[in-house]
């Protein structure tokens, strides 16, 4: 494949795979489908939002931070090539990020990139052979040309990412074709999902009126670890009350009566928290069987497919319907 | 002055966009398109860019299109390390960079190698008369011209002969088949060009010559066999119950991913959006004539999914008579 980027699927179990082949732990995609706040603040910590659309030339009068503002505090890359947009948004997020373990790979990424303008940074992106080999694993190594796919299902078309991330007291819109990043408003670790709705739902408003295809993607927090963080703690809030009341057989009832509630509330908690740790094992391993099919060439499966079928004698029944289906026109 | 004839016959298609030199640096438009090499009906070479939609190329036609001056001589290269290619028209103090949209980095080299020569057709003419020449002496010099290369390329020792990517070639031959309206279910004209996979020359130059004969007029369409594709064939309600018979996940096990070597995950795979994909990109690749069945080991039949699955199951009878008159 030489130097190429492939185009990968915009799904979250390959962005979530592909972030940990990059070497960084502790972190998972996420698609949204809604913007306010609560659906935003019961995945958090969310670290970055990505907005994806299918890319068309529009006017945009907002100018851009001039580099010397931003060099050195925002990570900013110049998006050099079209298929590795994913992937650069994803870093953008990642690389703006103090709070993320990013693995030695990403770490000297960022060290080597620092003072680099952006265009030289996207390069660097571009020409880094373990992003392009996490970035690549994703096609399948199938001999045939997979260019005709876009004709037989046209969603595969030019689509484009911008990154959302809150960086040293603002929040910025990084978009690769822009010359620098966009400072929407000023903004917190605490405050930022609360300001980043409108501006990305205005944009949700300009493309559904043209009908332009977009989702929305988080980069978060590993949901198995925050869960299994909040479990221990309620166990061991269960644990403390449980240890209190027998001891405390002799404190006052109305006391008493609380710490009930209070158990059974935890009780509570942990079956959701339970439940939330199963369902996101079980996500996972969707995850995991997925990408391996992806991995997969399936062309000698399927040809071996028929030929056992012609074998048995049932091909034939499939011919007839091959013939009378009608094309795609 | 008359205003030269628009291009009608297509020689190539290649996916490109624009890249355009800003500050020393290339900054590429984000838009797709395709480079198209023309001729017109004097044998005049014409380059074009023009923007891909969903649809296929823009209605709107070229966005730019130039004709190259016989005589002059132009080259198309691949810059080093990078799947740019830069376009130099020295006599007309053109210089022009496309950054590649085919999908295989692989060919960049070739493609830049075949355009050069496609664009240089004329180069070498030394005595040619105007160009107000009869239409058919016109097309034949082309393919004169065509042919000499060729033979000139491959006449050169250690020189290895531009090999353009089988998808390239299926889709200029196919549009040029497709505007002499041949239907595509008819082996017989394109089976031995379309064959020409990795190992033949870049252009077939007798299939070419058939073709460009024949052409009255034409629009580059991707031609595609009619009918259903593989994928609306071999859809889950008709595989799942066929995949789950007994005996069937022991004999195609080998060809499953490890640990997708069970009942469960063989069912799933049936449903998955992943097989799905293949299947279209497969049939695809089947009904443009863009993979030859012969590398399954299938005689030419035809490019529907129909086609395809007759041979299969003829293929099959046959193996089956060798295995019965070997037992005898």
């Amino acid at each position: 494949m030489g130097d190429n980027w492939t185009t990968i699927e915009s799904d979250p179990g390959v962005f979530t795979e592909l972030v940990t082949e990059m070497g960084v732990q502790g972190v998972q995609m996420e698609e949204l489908y809604a913007l306010d706040y609560e659906s935003l603040q019961a995945i958090s910590p969310v670290y970055g939002l990505i907005f994806l659309f299918k890319w068309r030339s529009e006017q945009d009068d907002r100018t851009a931070v001039t580099e010397s503002e931003y060099l050195g505090k925002v990570f900013f890359a110049r998006q050099v090539i079209t298929n590795a947009c994913a992937t650069q948004a994803i870093l953008s997020v990642l690389l703006n990020r103090s709070d993320i373990q990013l693995g030695s790979e990403l770490t000297n990424l960022k060290d080597f990139t620092a003072e680099f303008p952006p265009d030289i940074k996207g390069l660097a992106i571009s020409n880094s052979e373990s992003i392009r080999r996490a970035h690549n694993s994703f096609s399948p190594p199938q001999p045939i040309v997979p260019e005709e796919s876009r004709l037989a299902d046209k969603d595969d078309d030019v689509y484009h990412f911008i990154s959302y991330v809150p960086v040293d007291g603002a929040l910025y819109e990084l978009d690769g074709l822009k010359p620098g990043p966009i400072r929407l408003c000023e903004a917190t670790e605490e405050n930022w999902l609360k300001k980043v709705g409108p501006f990305i739902q205005s944009r949700i408003e300009r493309y559904a009126q043209n009908e332009i295809r977009f989702n929305l993607m988080a980069v978060i927090r590993n949901r198995t670890g925050v869960l299994e963080e909040e479990l221990a703690s309620l166990e061991a809030r269960r644990a403390a009350l449980l240890s209190t009341s027998e001891e405390g057989e002799q404190m006052e009832v109305d006391s008493g009566k609380v710490s009930t509630e209070d158990l059974a509330s935890i009780e509570s908690n942990i079956v959701r928290v339970q439940e939330g740790l199963h369902e996101e094992a079980a996500k996972k391993k969707r995850w995991h069987d997925e990408n391996v099919r992806r991995k997969t060439n399936y062309v000698p499966f399927i040809f071996q497919f028929l030929k056992l079928l012609a074998e048995k004698g049932q091909l034939q029944p499939i011919i007839e319907r091959a013939k009378k289906l009608p094309g795609k026109d | 002055m008359d205003l030269p004839e628009p291009p009608s016959r297509t020689l190539l298609v290649v996916q490109a966009g624009i890249s355009n030199l800003v500050d020393n640096k290339l900054v590429a438009d984000p838009r797709k398109g395709q480079i198209e090499i023309c001729l017109d009906r004097f044998a005049l070479v014409y380059f074009s860019w023009t923007e891909r939609t969903e649809e296929g190329p823009s209605q709107r036609g070229p966005d730019f299109s130039f004709c190259i001056e016989p005589h002059h001589w132009v080259t198309f290269e691949l810059i080093e390390g990078r799947r740019v290619w830069v376009l130099k028209y020295p006599a007309a103090r053109q210089q022009l960079f496309f950054w590649a949209q085919e999908p295989d980095s692989g060919q960049d080299r070739h493609i830049a190698s075949t355009i050069t020569e496609y664009l240089n057709l004329n180069a070498a003419e030394e005595d040619e008369p105007s160009a107000a020449a009869a239409t058919d002496s016109g097309v034949a010099k082309a393919i004169e011209a065509l042919e000499r290369r060729i033979d000139e390329i491959e006449a050169q020792p250690g020189h290895e002969a531009p090999q353009l990517p089988a998808s390239i070639i299926a889709k200029h031959l196919a549009s040029m088949l497709g505007s002499i309206q041949v239907p595509p279910q008819q082996p017989g004209t394109v089976a031995p060009a379309a064959a020409a996979s990795s190992s033949a020359p870049a252009v077939d130059a007798k299939a070419l010559a058939a073709a460009l004969g024949n052409i009255s007029s034409g629009r580059v369409q991707m031609q595609r066999a009619p009918g259903p594709s593989l994928a609306d064939v071999l859809t889950p309600e008709v595989i799942i119950p066929l995949l789950h018979q007994p005996g069937v996940l022991e004999r195609l096990a080998p060809y499953l991913p490890e640990e997708h070597r069970n009942e469960a995950a063989l069912m799933e795979l049936a449903a998955s959006a992943q097989l799905r994909h293949q299947l279209n990109v497969l049939g695809s690749a089947l009904q443009t004539a863009q993979l030859d069945p012969s590398q399954f080991g299938l005689s030419p039949n035809g490019y529907t999914a129909a086609d395809f699955l007759e041979s299969i199951q003829k293929k099959v009878d046959e193996e089956g008579d060798v295995a019965d008159s070997a037992s005898r």
